[in-house]
């Protein structure tokens, strides 16, 4: 849970920064609070749903990954449709943000588990395993 | 680590006797070691039973809901269900490691990512098996216990 907890609060930094990177592509000066309240929700949203679908062993890593994507856009999509995220946006920029935000955060994830993987291996004594 | 053996012919069975000073990671090893290693479990082979010896068991794992069990070379199979053995057999360091496996830590000599960040574990006799993330954190704990002493 609190790993949960800790993905939802650095994803929606993550999605802050990058938000703030297009809106000052679009000549933006600011970002509402309502706004980053928006995007926390919709994290939490997306972490709730990404825990329910670690319960699923996938054969492919690619439909994991393919599955998970897709999962994403569609929430951020339906989000930007509820809180009128388009009048500023167009979808297609949503869509682009959200892969973006998708690979930092799968790379970071990786680096986590490498070291994760690294610690375990010293537990074992096979720290050649690692290498 | 000295050992001693002594021929006693009063014993009706072999005893093990562990002195140490401090509980360490290597005593309490040998420890687990004795403790288990005569118990066995009931397995299937070519449809003879056969008691299989539970130190002797590399990993278990479930297909079409029969459970096979793996040894150094030799495989088995059990009319036990996978949930049963977990439940057996966690306290003597087999943890799962994904859905369908559950693996013996002893024999475990290392962990790898692979390119599709899933992770395989290498065994004492040359296999791998796939372990899914979600169940790393029991092979943490079970060598954090093991290596508590």
């Amino acid at each position: 849970m609190k790993n949960v907890i800790l993905n939802i609060m650095a994803t929606t930094g993550i999605s802050l920064v990058a938000l703030s990177l297009v809106a000052t592509l679009y000549d933006g000066s600011l970002i509402c609070i309502d706004t980053i309240f928006q995007v926390l929700g919709l994290n939490a949203v997306i972490f709730i749903g990404l825990y329910f679908m670690e319960f699923i062993e996938y054969r492919y890593a690619i439909l994991e990954t393919g599955l998970k994507l897709i999962y994403i856009i569609l929430l951020v999509l339906i989000s930007g449709f509820l809180w009128g995220w388009y009048s500023n946006l167009p979808g297609v920029v949503f869509v682009l943000m959200t892969i973006a935000i998708f690979i930092v955060c799968t790379c970071l994830d990786a680096i986590s588990l490498i070291s994760e993987v690294k610690s375990i291996n010293i537990l074992i004594g096979g720290e050649e395993e690692s290498k | 680590m000295r050992l001693i053996l002594c021929e006693r012919q009063d014993l009706a069975e072999p005893e093990v006797t562990v002195a140490y000073r401090e509980m360490t990671t290597s005593v309490q090893r040998v420890s687990d070691y004795v403790r288990y290693v005569d118990q066995t479990i009931l397995c299937k082979k070519d449809n003879e039973e056969c008691g299989v010896l539970i130190n002797d068991i590399f990993y278990l794992e479930s297909v079409d809901k029969k459970v096979f069990v793996y040894c150094e070379k030799e495989v088995y199979g059990s009319n036990y269900r996978l949930y049963e053995l977990v439940e057996l057999l966690s306290q003597v360091g087999f943890v799962r490691v994904s859905k369908s496996v559950v693996l013996n830590v002893e024999k475990l000599t290392g962990i790898k990512t692979l390119v599709n960040s899933k992770l395989e574990a290498k065994l004492s006799n040359g296999e791998s098996v796939c372990v899914t993330r979600k169940y790393l954190k029991n092979i943490r704990n079970e060598l954090l216990r093991r290596n508590k002493g």
